[in-house]
């Protein structure tokens, strides 16, 4: 199924403040990932540029809230919303985190971790399988950053990911600045997290600078990606058939030739299967 | 463990500083709240503070950035009271929907204006934006708000502060209009 997945190239997640350079660099850029939550209940402004982007570009969605590690389930009408864009995108496949982002009538707002045990692998299950009754495009998984780890866990994070994507059938999406950071904030050796994955299910890659703050390395998506992450990325494309590879900047935004140049960069280090 | 109470308590954890404060001093207490056994509670505090407490300021900060961006007009009437307020704010405050930093921008300036703390001018201000958000973020045809001040002076004072000598106290009456496909803002 994976093998069967487009090659898409290097694309960069696309912020309402690169929406002239996307057009004017059109030939340099192979395709927007884009926030899918910023399309969901859009106003008529955001949905012109939604068919301004897909009439331009070819259109991957990032979504954010499905929180698919949740023990409560799935947020039905956030599915049916989200499943109406990817209607309408028609993209190859759609993205997502290993995380649960909401519980007890709350919304955390941010990606929170679950623990690496059995149960959370069968919720994730659960989840994927009450997604797929509604979107029949391809799910794919993406690493997230943790501030804590669970003494509860059962298995190690790269166990877990292998875990749920072998029984799901999901794709990949490798984060290797996430996996840069978790390997930094927490001692463990990235090389080994990537023996213990499954890397022929990796589908795509995200990737930007990681952001120091005090003792720890945090995800901002504010920083140039550094020699570090670099590294862990051309490790991955020289072992991994990915389809496609994101820059994902959010803030501290440099001029757009320097975008380019990092989307040049990974360009020279993916062999796109 | 039930992965759904640890959730349901780590969420209240994450978002709830008052909350997160007295599980911090009384763990047993938070957790039978949540159902949880003496063994399990004690599970999730072993989770460092110092982590619980940086992953939660985290999530404030994330919220705090996206609400000032959708506020600049506010944001630069409080400086650098702002985080205080979004403070007492945020932890009162949940928002329900996808659209969940706009909910945050509206609801701020709603509660801005009825606290005690912040001048006139400041919740003026507030009502402007609050207006204008619920605007380009509902879609709706047209909006109309009464001011108290003249904010017809906005552009001109660009990067000079706010203060009440910039903007006189005048009947103002602001306007958000959408008609043939564009929109249209009057101050009156």
């Amino acid at each position: 199924m994976i093998s069967q997945f487009p090659n898409l190239g290097v694309g960069l997640g696309f912020r309402e403040r690169f929406r002239a350079d996307v057009f004017l660099h059109r030939e340099k850029i192979d395709f927007l990932e884009i926030t899918a939550d910023h399309y969901l209940d859009a106003t008529p402004a955001k949905l012109d540029e939604l068919k301004l982007l897909k009439e331009n570009f070819r259109l991957v969605p990032h979504s954010l809230d499905l929180s698919l590690g949740s023990a409560e389930g799935i947020d039905r009408a956030y599915l049916e919303k989200l499943a109406a864009l990817i209607e309408f995108i028609e993209p190859p496949w759609f993205s997502d985190h290993f995380c649960f982002t909401r519980s007890g009538g709350r919304r955390i707002g941010h990606l929170a971790p679950v623990p690496y045990t059995r149960e959370a692998a069968d919720v994730f299950a659960a989840n994927i399988a009450a997604v797929r009754k509604v979107i029949r495009t391809p799910l794919i998984l993406e690493n997230i950053t943790y501030l804590m780890r669970f003494p509860s866990s059962e298995m190690t994070e790269a166990a877990f990911l292998k875990t749920v994507s072998d029984e799901t059938g999901c794709g990949l999406l490798l984060d290797v600045t996430n996996l840069f950071i978790n390997a930094e904030n927490f001692g463990f050796d990235w090389r080994e997290f990537l023996d213990e994955l499954t890397l022929e299910r990796v589908v795509q890659l995200h990737f930007v600078g990681s952001h120091r703050h005090g003792k720890r390395l945090i995800d901002t998506h504010s920083d140039k990606t550094e020699a570090g992450i670099w590294e862990v990325f051309e490790t991955v494309a020289a072992r991994a058939g990915i389809k496609a590879a994101v820059l994902e900047r959010d803030g501290n935004f440099p001029p757009f030739g320097e975008i380019l140049e990092e989307l040049e960069k990974a360009r020279e280090m993916v062999h796109i299967s | 463990m039930s992965l759904r109470h640890q959730q349901d308590l780590l969420a209240r954890l994450y978002t709830d500083a008052e909350f997160r404060a007295k599980f911090l001093s009384d763990p047993q207490a938070g957790g039978r709240e949540y159902e949880l056994s003496a063994a399990e509670t004690d599970e999730i505090a072993t989770i460092v503070p110092e982590e619980l407490e940086f992953f939660s300021e985290t999530l404030f900060w994330k919220r705090l950035r996206e609400t000032e961006k959708l506020l600049p007009l506010t944001k630069k009437a409080l400086a650098d009271e702002f985080s205080g307020y979004f403070r007492r704010f945020s932890g009162k405050f949940q928002p329900k929907t996808v659209k969940k930093h706009l909910e945050d921008a509206v609801a701020f300036c709603g509660y801005l204006r009825k606290s005690a703390g912040p001048d006139d001018l400041t919740k003026d201000l507030a009502g402007y934006e609050r207006a204008r958000l619920v605007f380009f973020g509902s879609g709706r045809r047209i909006i109309v708000r009464r001011l108290r001040f003249d904010l017809r002076r906005l552009p001109e004072i660009g990067r000079n502060p706010f203060s009440a000598e910039n903007f006189p106290r005048r009947q103002t009456i602001a306007v958000w209009l959408r008609t043939g496909g564009k929109t249209r803002h009057f101050l009156i």
